[in-house]
């Protein structure tokens, strides 16, 4: 079911169902309640450390893990989707055939215990470290991301799905920033979203690498010359 | 009785028949002057027991036999359509020099009573000890599988020798076969893409690379052009390709991450504690964090773990083929054929084991103390002797730890050979070439420092909670180095001293930061690399990955460029244009990916272990190159449309 979808009806708030303490008076609930900034004038980049100050109902677009680089993630889809092309060149898990496998295990400074500088290659499973970055949907189609700040699982967490957020998350310049005791998954998903998922998101990390590689030519020497170690923002804290 | 030796090389039989002669042999040449012929009298073979001493006569082949080949009259090049030659009949030959060794062996087969094979002790050794046997046969129809017998041995240490001759065992057949079907169908494929690649795409190449040499006036190369094809040889330029095209397609991507400054006041120094998420590919995200953090602890963290934990820099493995490969490339920038080549040089003269060896665990029964000995006994002082000596006696007042430990066991045993190690000691005057010194040290430096204790440090972790994000900062203290000392190019030093702090402590953060950097794009291929992929990916063995690398350098599909102290591999236009040329046509993983030459590997595996018969296995692949071939035969034009694409588009765009 999509949230948007302006002819879904709910029991009203005198139903029985309403009353029962579970995840459906919950979805119902938030669904009722009034969605977030919506018809707001403000510049959300600008709204620093709200409190979220009611349930909230919300479908999840796309789930995207920013621990790993959009190059790896790339890479791994492109393997599955095609294991025969995969460039066998690299320390990489197959994730195709096991025809296909390929033994790819090149640490040459392995022996040093020093941290590789490859930031190319993250790990290809997550970890209780790694932060997903989820783009969300309103009723009313307002778009938010949100970014999860504990160990979080994306089983059952498809494209459609709907989660609540719960009163009192923090939602600073248009994230909401989410503890485990502020989220609930209502799981769910929207079919024709999910269809040809791993070619959509191939696609759109595609797209994405070659949006953000035009942008960066564009910002030209500046980007090149402020190397790697630019600050963005530096806090001197007294 | 007369018992005949034969040795795959002139230098092992020569040293064979020094140890179990005790010096008193009668050398006389052989039809080929690179074999000599070595009599001697011999009492301990277990299969001639009560009979008296023996009458030895010892010689040795110069690698394979025979060559196998097909018929040139009717499959010569142009006289037939390449695709016949996947059905073929074989034919196998000699060359002059190899009929003079023939010949050699025939005529001492003569009158012997048992034939005993000494070649080395790895599938390729099983089946030249094969081809001994059947030209041995030729001059003695009396020589059968009873009276022939094979010497399991893996260096020329004089006990290990003379327990091999005691010892014997019978030619392992099924690896014959293997080896067989293994050169069979090197042959039918090899030999039938080579020319229809040559015959499609040559032409092309030179106009190419004519006009190139024009452009820059550089004289006429009047050589054929030959673009061969070969079962290893195409996945290994495909690793190096596929390199290429990572760096060609790499998109550079920003990220972000969080860094605590503290100080020390009593130290006065900063420390630096580093987010444990690492970095994030999403500047908003990571500003998120940052500003949370901030706003909700303001510049106050708290200590929420403290570690202080030894820690173990282990000592290396045993030493094998690739191993040895891999860290001359990485030390002495030697490739591959360079070290593998000094390497048998110093196999041959004595100086340390068989180096062809996939095992990376010494049998615990093994002496290796002796081995240790040797190094301060037998010679002049050398580099690492005070150091062999100080293992065995524990005389190092600066390290009394450091004593001798037993290995430890790697995962790998080709049940043929032990890691490589020095069989003998001797000083650093005795070597003429610079890469026989390197090898031989590397080896003797390796083999004391897996003889070695591991090296002891303490580890200080330090962990602080900034509004529930984690921040950590390590210190290592190095404690004892151990093997070390005598391994000068693995570094492992003391960091940074770290700040007082306890558990649950407040800690006022001088300074946060949110910084960012940018993913850089992977390195040209290493020839120690390469040598890994290879390796992991079962193209080619220990002994033949050095060759299958030289090859497509002559082949002119990859270069060897040297960048500051570096040597990378790169490939050429026709190297890319062959890998892309076959993926064009829908045959990538059967040419430039390693899946089709793992699956043969296993099949081999499979013949040796009995499970399958060459037969099956040679009608197996023959049909599928059978497809292949008429694939890119009807897709020629493809192979050259690839090729100018490459061309146009150039190695660097």
């Amino acid at each position: 079911m999509d949230l948007t979808d302006s002819n879904i009806s709910i029991p009203d708030s005198n139903n029985p169902t309403r009353k029962e303490v579970g995840l459906n008076k919950d979805i119902y609930d938030s669904f009722d309640n009034e969605p977030w900034l919506h018809n707001s004038s403000q510049d959300i980049t600008q709204l620093k450390m709200m409190k979220v100050d009611r349930d909230l109902l919300f479908q999840i677009i796309m789930i995207e893990d920013i621990s790993k680089s959009k190059q790896s993630q790339f890479d791994e889809l492109s393997t599955r989707i095609d294991p025969k092309n995969q460039r066998v060149d690299t320390l990489r898990n197959s994730k195709g055939p096991k025809k296909f496998d390929i033994v790819t295990q090149v640490d040459l400074d392995n022996d040093n215990d020093t941290p590789t500088n490859n930031n190319n290659a993250l790990g290809s499973g997550s970890n209780k470290k790694t932060v997903y970055k989820m783009t969300i949907q309103s009723k009313r189609s307002d778009i938010f991301s949100a970014i999860t700040t504990f160990p979080f699982d994306t089983k059952g967490c498809y494209w459609g799905s709907k989660i609540i957020i719960k009163k009192g998350t923090i939602f600073n310049r248009g994230v909401f920033y989410l503890k485990e005791e502020n989220i609930v998954k209502c799981f769910g998903r929207i079919q024709n979203w999910m269809e040809n998922q791993e070619l959509k998101m191939h696609f759109y990390l595609e797209e994405k690498l070659k949006r953000d590689n035009e942008t960066n030519s564009s910002n030209g020497s500046q980007s090149t010359n402020s190397t790697n170690s630019r600050k963005r923002k530096v806090s001197q804290i007294d | 009785m007369k018992v005949l030796c034969v040795a795959e090389k002139n230098s092992i039989a020569k040293s064979v028949s020094q140890i179990l002669s005790g010096g008193n042999i009668q050398v006389s040449n052989s039809p080929y002057k690179y074999v000599k012929n070595y009599k001697f009298n011999y009492d301990g073979f277990s299969f001639a027991t009560g009979n008296g001493s023996c009458e030895v006569t010892m010689t040795s082949v110069a690698g394979h036999l025979t060559s196998t080949d097909f018929n040139n009259e009717f499959y010569g090049w142009g006289r037939c359509n390449p695709f016949e030659l996947f059905d073929a009949n074989i034919s196998h030959s000699k060359n002059p020099d190899q009929q003079k060794i023939g010949t050699n062996i025939q005529t001492l087969a003569r009158n012997v009573d048992y034939l005993m094979i000494w070649t080395d002790c790895d599938r390729e050794g099983e089946y030249i000890g094969w081809e001994i046997f059947e030209e041995a046969k030729k001059g003695n129809s009396r020589l059968n599988n009873n009276n022939l017998y094979r010497a399991i041995f893996s260096h020329l240490e004089r006990r290990h020798i003379i327990n091999a001759a005691r010892n014997p065992e019978r030619l392992d057949q099924r690896a014959v076969e293997a080896v067989g079907t293994r050169i069979e169908l090197d042959l039918r494929t090899g030999v039938s893409f080579t020319r229809l690649l040559t015959d499609t795409m040559a032409r092309k190449v030179e106009m190419n690379t004519l006009s190139q040499n024009n452009n820059r006036r550089v004289k006429k190369n009047k050589e054929k052009t030959v673009i061969s094809y070969g079962p290893c040889q195409f996945p290994t330029l495909g690793f190096v390709v596929d390199r290429h095209e990572r760096i060609r397609n790499f998109r550079k991507e920003e990220f972000w991450s969080i860094q605590l400054i503290v100080t020390d006041p009593s130290q006065s120094s900063t420390t630096t504690f580093t987010w444990d998420r690492g970095h994030l590919f999403d500047r908003l995200s990571v500003l998120t964090f940052y500003e949370v953090c901030l706003e909700l602890a303001g510049n106050q963290a708290k200590v929420c773990d403290v570690k202080s934990k030894p820690v173990t820099k282990w000592r290396p493995f045993p030493l094998t083929t690739v191993e040895l490969q891999k860290n001359c490339a990485r030390y002495f920038k030697m490739n591959a054929k360079q070290s593998l080549l000094a390497a048998e040089k110093l196999y041959q003269k004595g100086f340390i084991s068989y180096p062809r060896t996939e095992t990376d665990t010494f049998p615990q029964s093994m002496d290796l103390k002796s081995l240790i000995e040797k190094q301060y006994k037998d010679c002049n002082p050398s580099a690492w002797s005070t150091y062999a000596q100080n293992l065995l006696e524990g005389l190092d007042s600066a390290n009394p730890n450091n004593k001798f430990r037993f290995p430890r066991a790697g995962s790998h045993d080709d049940k043929a050979h032990p890691p490589i190690h020095p069989v003998i000691g001797i000083g650093p005057n005795v070597f003429f070439d610079p890469n026989e010194k390197k090898v031989y040290e590397y080896v003797v430096r390796h083999f004391l420092a897996c003889c070695s204790e591991d090296g002891k440090g303490q580890m200080t972790s330090i962990s602080l909670d900034w509004n529930n994000e984690v921040f950590n900062a390590n210190g290592l203290v190095v404690l004892e180095r151990n093997w070390l000392d005598i391994y000068p190019w693995m570094k492992w030093e003391n960091s940074k001293t770290m700040p007082r702090l306890e558990m649950n402590q407040d800690v006022t953060i001088t300074k946060a930061e949110m910084k960012n950097g940018f993913t850089s794009p992977p390195k040209p291929m290493t020839e120690s690399e390469l040598i890994m992929l290879m390796d992991a990916n079962g193209i080619g063995t220990d002994a033949t990955i050095a060759e299958h690398i030289e090859k497509i350098k002559a082949r002119n599909y990859i270069t060897s460029d040297k960048v500051s102290k570096e040597t990378y591999l790169n490939p050429t236009v026709l190297g890319i244009a062959l890998v892309q040329g076959f993926e064009a046509i829908g045959l990538e993983d059967s040419f430039a990916k390693p899946f089709q030459r793992r699956e043969m590997e296993d099949d081999l595996k499979k013949i040796c272990r009995g499970t399958l018969t060459k037969r099956e296995v040679v009608n197996d692949i023959v049909n599928k190159y059978k497809d292949y071939y008429s694939r890119t035969d009807q897709n020629k034009n493809k192979l050259l449309q690839v090729y100018d694409q490459v061309k146009q588009v150039g190695l660097t765009a």
